[in-house]
């Protein structure tokens, strides 16, 4: 039950994707599909970024970010449909979009004898360039890695890395961005810092694609998200927008002694969104005073003890939770 | 571009990684070092001792041994020059029995077989003394006049024999590994993915590595020839740009062969297994350390075929016996087809993305 009523707003959230034309469009992803055996990883994906814009993607574990991205930047053959960057066609020619394109790893390792700056002169050597001195300068002082320059990059903290990583993404001035994961792993201090790093690119008029398992990221960093579950788009528009089709909602959350999802499933006006779960039970309610009346009293009936009861304004991940059922991290 | 700053990173790369120097270096030389000191020395005296039994034949076969160079004498009791022999101390011990006229004269004989090398020469020549003294004594004319012009061992001493096998030995395990090992790991921790995306050609990625292994193998064999000729009096008869360019090829061969390692590894710890299983064999079939003129013919013959055996005859023929390159065309010649036929397999094996398994990417697994 819970299942189709996401479907419908996913349904919902889905029709604003024409909402994109009209600006000159860098990257566009037509019908994009990649199976691994019997698994579909990527399920028959469409969407097109604008020029100048950061758009994420939101997923749980295994929702099939990776292997999308990666079919954009030409390291993995889609088994069907279309990727265009600036009007070029990535397959079967991949070779042709390297110039135009910087990635960053999921999880990225360098040569561990080199330092941080031999690494990046190394890469645009390899870009075909060569960095220039200020060029240098500018690049470790954004990853905020110039104390660092001279150090062993097998010496790098994990964040460091992070950091070195999107810095190598950067050293052929490429124009469409894609980040994997750029802050998974970092403390709070240094995602912060990843964050201006990519408004900063923005600024600069570079296109920004990004995977991210934080909603508050999503919500900070993108124009647009799209949320995708089993390979599949399930929601695409702004962060706002996705979470006003939710605004009218209360998101009920709460915590009890046995799970209630039979006597849940029956409440007057509200939807289960999760059940049976160790860190709560959550519900959207419409009206909100009747479902936890109903709640209360179901809960009496079956001699449940109802704790952490909470009523809140849903976010981003509840947006996430009501779509896919699930937490964007488990 | 590409191809210098490559090279200048693999070289850095290679100087800053202790392991790898080791094994380029310090492992060579202490491999001369230790064969010199075990074989380079003391090959020459064969120490005989003999029983003091007072016979008249014990003086005799001490002075017409004493003719030969590199024989030192022991004399005593039997029982103590026996502990010698067993201590290794001693080659072969004699001792003349008593002698009637008109009978034959005992003579006992004692050595160690385990003492392969300088038991039998010396139990030979103990023999042959023996011989000698006896077709004096008898006054029978002898029957062969014997010249003795002994080619090989013109200046051919073993070190020199052992110098240019140390060398190829050296090149092929650090270029072997030095490029297997590394492109290897590259591709596992996901480097070689992200070179992918740069504009850089493969062929181009690959040469810069050949380079840098090609100047670390000049630099062996310098290494290798220097600690030879001070300390062992190894003789440099031939030219050495002609051995350069011997050793060059040689590099280009291993490196090659290096490559087909790395794209039949899947993982790195798989290169330690298939490069050994194809560098321990060829370092003993290619006579590194000795001629295996003793092995069964049907080995021999696959020894003869092996690319380090070309590899370590032209250098041996080049290095110390002063042949021109004009008279090792035909093993410079195999190895050039060996290195073709290695970069063609390298070709064709070659990936830059690592094998996934079912349980998804080994960055991943390696992540969490
Ligand atoms: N090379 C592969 N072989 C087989 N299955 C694969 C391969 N790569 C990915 N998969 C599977 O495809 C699905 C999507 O994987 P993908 O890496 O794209 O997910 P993701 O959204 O990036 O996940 P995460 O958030 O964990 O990074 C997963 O079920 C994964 O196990
Ligand atoms: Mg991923």
């Amino acid at each position: 039950m819970a299942r189709r009523a996401n479907k419908e707003i996913g349904d919902l959230i889905c029709a604003t994707k024409e909402g994109v034309q009209g600006l000159s469009i860098m990257v566009e992803v037509q019908s994009l599909s990649k199976g691994y055996g019997a698994l579909l990883a990527v399920d028959d994906v469409s969407f097109a970024v604008k020029q100048g814009e950061i758009f994420g993607f939101l997923g749980p574990n295994g929702a099939g970010k990776t292997t999308c991205l990666e079919m954009m930047e030409g390291l993995r053959k889609p088994d069907s449909g279309k990727v265009l960057i600036k009007n070029i066609p990535v397959w079967p020619e991949p070779g042709k979009i390297k110039k135009i394109i910087g990635v960053q790893f999921q999880s990225s390792a360098f040569y561990e004898e080199l330092t941080v700056q031999e690494i990046l002169q190394l890469f645009a050597a390899m870009h075909g360039g060569k960095l220039a001195l200020p060029e240098l300068d500018a690049l470790l002082e954004m990853g905020g890695l110039s104390e660092k320059r001279r150090a062993y990059t097998g010496t790098l903290s994990g964040g460091q890395k992070q950091r070195l990583a999107l810095m190598t993404a950067l050293v052929n001035k490429p124009e469409v961005i894609f980040l994997d994961e750029p802050t998974t792993g970092l403390d709070p201090q240094a995602r912060r810092r990843s964050w201006d790093v990519i408004k900063e690119l923005q600024t600069s008029g570079k296109t920004i694609i990004l995977t991210s398992h934080y909603m508050e990221e999503a919500e900070y960093l993108c124009d647009r998200v799209a949320i995708i579950d089993y390979g599949k788009i399930v929601a695409l528009d702004e962060p706002k927008k996705l979470i006003d089709k939710l605004g009218e909602k209360t998101k009920i959350s709460f915590t009890s002694s046995r799970p209630l999802d039979g006597a849940l499933a029956l409440l007057p006006g509200a939807e289960v969104v999760k059940a049976r779960s160790g860190e709560g039970q959550v519900l959207l309610a419409q009206d909100q005073g009747q479902a936890i009346a109903a709640l209360l009293e179901a809960a009496r009936k079956e001699g449940v003890t109802i704790k952490n009861l909470q009523v809140s304004v849903p976010n981003l991940e509840d947006v996430f939770l009501a779509l896919t059922g699930k937490e964007l991290r488990d | 571009m590409a191809f210098i700053a490559l090279i200048l990173a693999n070289t850095r790369m290679q100087l800053r990684n202790r392991s790898s120097l080791f094994w380029h270096f310090a492992f060579p030389l202490l491999f001369m070092v230790l064969f010199g000191l075990i074989f380079g020395r003391g090959q020459g005296t064969l120490n005989i001792g003999l029983v003091s039994t007072g016979s008249a034949w014990e003086e005799h076969f001490r002075s017409a041994l004493s003719q030969v160079e590199g024989v030192n004498f022991t004399a005593g009791e039997q029982n103590l020059l026996l502990e010698e022999l067993k201590d290794g101390n001693l080659h072969v011990v004699a001792a003349f029995g008593p002698s009637a006229a008109g009978q034959m004269v005992e003579v006992e004989l004692f050595y160690d077989p385990g003492e392969m090398l300088a038991g039998s020469t010396a139990l030979a020549m103990v023999k042959g003394t023996l011989d000698g003294i006896a077709r004096v004594v008898q006054q029978v004319p002898p029957l062969f006049s014997i010249k003795e012009t002994g080619l090989a061992a013109e200046g051919l001493t073993f070190m020199s024999f052992l110098l240019p096998g140390v060398i190829g030995m050296s090149v092929m395990f650090s270029a072997l590994f030095g490029t297997a090992y590394p492109l290897v790991m590259e591709r596992e921790k996901g480097i070689l993915r992200q070179i992918k995306l740069t504009s850089v050609k493969t062929a181009v990625f690959l040469s810069a590595k050949a380079v840098g292994m090609t100047i670390i193998a000049f630099l062996q064999a310098g290494i290798i020839i220097t600690i030879g000729v001070l300390l062992f009096d190894v003789r440099i008869k031939g030219s050495l740009a002609a051995a350069a360019l011997v050793v060059l090829l040689g590099a280009l061969m291993m490196v090659a062969l290096g490559l087909v390692v790395s794209g039949t590894a899947r993982r790195v710890e798989s290169v330690d297994s298939i490069a050994n299983v194809i560098a321990m064999p060829m370092m003993f079939l290619a006579g590194t350390f000795f001629p295996i003129e003793t092995a069964p013919g049907w080995l021999q013959s696959a020894a003869a075929v092996l690319p380090l055996t070309y590899f370590n005859n032209a250098l041996r023929e080049v290095l110390v016996r002063g042949e021109m390159l004009s008279g090792v065309l035909s093993p410079l010649g195999a190895m050039a087809l060996w290195t073709l036929v290695f970069v063609a397999l390298a070709a064709h094996l070659f990936r830059w993305e690592a094998a996934k398994n079912q349980n998804g990417r080994p960055s991943q697994a390696a992540k969490k």
